[in-house]
């Protein structure tokens, strides 16, 4: 019992800190509207989804701005999916410097690009760990007989 | 033309949604609303579901743009069967009647043949919720011709998924409604 309070506190604490921090903001609770009987998975896997996709469109966005030629169309398209998955699962800070980084793409400004590029991989890590942590905590506490409220 | 939907898990869908529109994806618990405007993309999974199980009939005889709404259809998740004649629609329906949701069909108000063709569906087929697509915004006005064949909606071109992605609600909604609105107003 005292494993299920004490990972319960923890989980809470955590996903307290995810929203204080910026991390994260109101959508991500709105994600878990979308999930029921016939979609009991639905945040864990949007969020999977998300991480793969990102992955991808940052390889795509440094591969793009390595080029001698920027294809800055290209670029621009890339951040425009990734403004779209970040800000759709409540990922805000990630999707926050998708904005400035796609003013960039249309000044053609590759400086500033690259600039965007490193702030945009870094956020996007750093939400990507905590998330992690945040569903870990999750099994842990529905392997110890909890459950977990929805916020 | 027939084109089947797959079978995709609701975060996919979101997620290609999402990255599709390259905004926040606002999540709608109540049902949703039918809106015109396409500056939001509501989701619930009640109108994915539905979705997924909608057949749409398409008619346009413009073979580019049908090719275009039915593409956009098929990102909905629905079952398209594109034509491009008033004669196909009905051998369509003739062979799969009852198993058609929706006839979307593109029209012009200025051609008659298109009207009485329209009639003679609207009265055949009475399950069958129509609704036309405009290319042109003084064509609304001759909207009331269509309401009077008992067409249920509107569409303006271009088209945008938001507002296709609510065509399921048409789905068992009975006749007449707006005509009827329209008449007494």
């Amino acid at each position: 019992m005292d494993v299920v309070v004490q990972l319960q506190r923890q989980l809470t604490d955590h996903t307290a800190s995810l929203f204080h921090e910026g991390f994260l903001n109101e959508q991500f609770n709105q994600l878990q509207q979308l999930q029921d009987e016939s979609n009991p998975d639905f945040v864990v896997e949007v969020v999977s989804l998300f991480f793969e996709d990102s992955d991808r469109l940052l390889n795509e966005l440094a591969k793009a701005l390595e080029q001698q030629a920027v294809d800055y169309k290209k670029v621009d398209a890339h951040v425009h999916q990734l403004k779209g998955s970040s800000s759709s699962i409540g990922a805000q800070r990630v999707q926050a410097v998708c904005i400035p980084f796609r003013n960039f793409c249309e000044e053609q400004n590759i400086e500033g690009c690259l600039k965007c590029l490193q702030q945009v991989k870094h956020e996007y890590s750093l939400v990507k760990n905590k998330l992690e942590t945040l569903f870990k905590l999750e099994q842990q506490l529905i392997a110890a007989g909890g459950s977990f409220p929805t916020l | 033309m027939s084109y089947l939907c797959r079978k995709t898990s609701l975060s996919l869908v979101f997620l290609q949604i999402a990255m599709d529109k390259g905004k926040q994806i606002i999540i709608n618990n109540n049902g949703g609303h039918a809106s015109r405007s396409c500056n939001n993309s509501t989701m619930t999974s009640d109108a994915f579901n539905n979705q997924s199980k909608l057949k749409i009939l398409l008619c346009d005889s413009d073979p580019e743009s049908c090719d275009e709404i039915s593409t956009l259809l098929t990102k909905c998740r629905y079952q398209v069967i594109s034509v491009n004649s008033f004669v196909e629609v009905v051998d369509t329906l003739d062979a799969e009647g009852p198993h058609i949701d929706i006839l979307l069909v593109s029209v012009d108000p200025h051609i008659d043949k298109g009207m009485k063709m329209l009639k003679y569906i609207s009265e055949e087929f009475q399950h069958i919720p129509v609704i036309i697509i405009l290319s042109r915004q003084d064509h609304v006005s001759l909207m009331y011709k269509y309401l009077n064949l008992g067409v249920a909606d509107y569409l303006m071109k271009p088209l945008c998924t938001d507002e296709l992605s609510n065509l399921w609600k048409h789905k068992g909604r009975s006749r007449n409604i707006i005509g009827i609105t329209l008449m007494h107003s």
